[in-house]
């Protein structure tokens, strides 16, 4: 009875609320613009549920425990990082399905790391402030896949997992409208020497790969050249296969990209169609 | 090299507000509380993010240690310390 409504990929640039102004009007309306409409989108589709898969930053999770993949089971608030205007609240957990996706996936033999009660970082809730909120009254699963420190969890699995999840809620025995948004930006170097630059090819290269469903030239490329081209940052494209994976798809269109140094990411927004 | 006291020292006091007072308040008494090298303690008490991270220690650790801590508060000033050959030598 469940279903999946497609997916999407967005940015979490936290320099967007600590820096609004930096952009200009014009490049700030733009991307305030793909926003609203992935929100837009969220709506059209009437889903109910949306699951958000984020990066953590080495700030939810510390040296003493760093999960591969986790998935927030119960109480959900955020964020453990406080922005200027990313607003601190509790986010509505389908716990009903985030629980019946976990117990599937350990059947499959992926073994997810739970959380009872989570507290997200911004990875989680700008997607939820900017895209989720606007568009009524859903709930929300969070995911967090191991993309910025080591051990990162591998490519092929962060599709796979993508892939599970959506077997996952067609199996799910009552009704529900799920949509997914793989939360992560593509050319950015954290704390790098780097820092500040923006790969404009790269980040367009690896936005055709997401809409023409190639996830084999993702999956492929390796981590080292991912950094030397997109920066240590650009290792959360590991959202955009989860995404990629879930839809199972081979088509969906772009909704914008901004390049923006000033907020040292290159930011790329996308639809992915449901198979 | 301790490299994982080093990414310890910081995750804590990038994430945790007690942490920072109690370096703010007594350097040497925080830092007897990690397993780090002689030099190692030099180089948080004195910011040297470029050897730390030539020594393979998280870049986002870094970063966000010194936004916490450094006086300047600065991604510019953090950014102009990172000079690529100390991180290739280091």
């Amino acid at each position: 009875m469940a279903k999946v409504a497609g997916a999407f990929v967005v940015p979490h640039d936290p320099l967007m609320f600590t820096s609004p102004d930096a952009l200009g009007v014009k490049r700030r309306e733009h991307v305030d613009n793909c926003y609203a409409t992935v929100a837009k989108r969220l709506n059209q589709l009437a889903a109910d549920t949306v699951i958000v898969v984020g990066a953590d930053h080495y700030i939810m999770f510390g040296p003493d425990c760093l999960p591969q993949y986790l998935m927030g089971i119960g109480d959900v608030e955020g964020p453990i990082d406080r922005l200027p205007g990313l607003t601190k609240g509790v986010i509505p957990n389908d716990q009903e399905l985030a629980q019946f996706i976990r117990s599937e996936g350990s059947r499959e033999g992926y073994d997810w790391a739970v959380a009872n009660s989570l507290v997200v970082d911004h990875s989680v809730m700008v997607p939820w402030q900017l895209c989720i909120q606007p568009a009524g009254d859903l709930k929300v699963i969070p995911i967090y896949l191991a993309s910025g420190v080591e051990p990162l969890v591998p490519k092929q699995r962060a599709y796979d997992l993508g892939a599970a999840a959506a077997r996952a809620v067609h199996k799910f025995p009552k009704s529900r409208n799920v949509a997914l948004i793989g939360s992560g930006g593509i050319s950015h170097w954290v704390g790098m020497a780097e820092m500040g630059k923006v790969n404009t090819a790269f980040d367009t290269w690896v936005l055709e790969q997401v809409i023409s469903g190639n996830e084999k030239a993702l999956i492929t490329l390796s981590d080292e050249d991912i950094i030397r081209q997109g920066g240590n940052g650009a290792l959360e494209i590991r959202s955009f296969l989860f995404a990629m994976g879930f839809t199972g798809g081979r088509s969906g269109c772009a909704i914008g990209y901004e390049p923006a140094p000033e907020w040292i990411t290159g930011l790329g927004f996308a639809e992915l169609y449901k198979t | 090299m301790s490299l994982a006291a080093l990414e310890k020292i910081l995750y804590d006091l990038g994430v945790q507000g007690q942490a920072r007072k109690a370096f703010a308040n007594d350097k040497e008494a925080f830092l007897a509380q990690y397993r780090l090298e002689p030099n190692e303690k030099i180089w948080v008490c004195e910011f040297a993010v470029n050897l730390m991270l030539g020594a393979g220690v998280n870049p986002m650790l870094t970063l966000g240690y010194w936004m916490f801590l450094h006086p300047s508060h600065s991604r510019a000033h953090y950014t102009s310390s990172l000079n690529p050959e100390d991180i290739t030598n280091g």
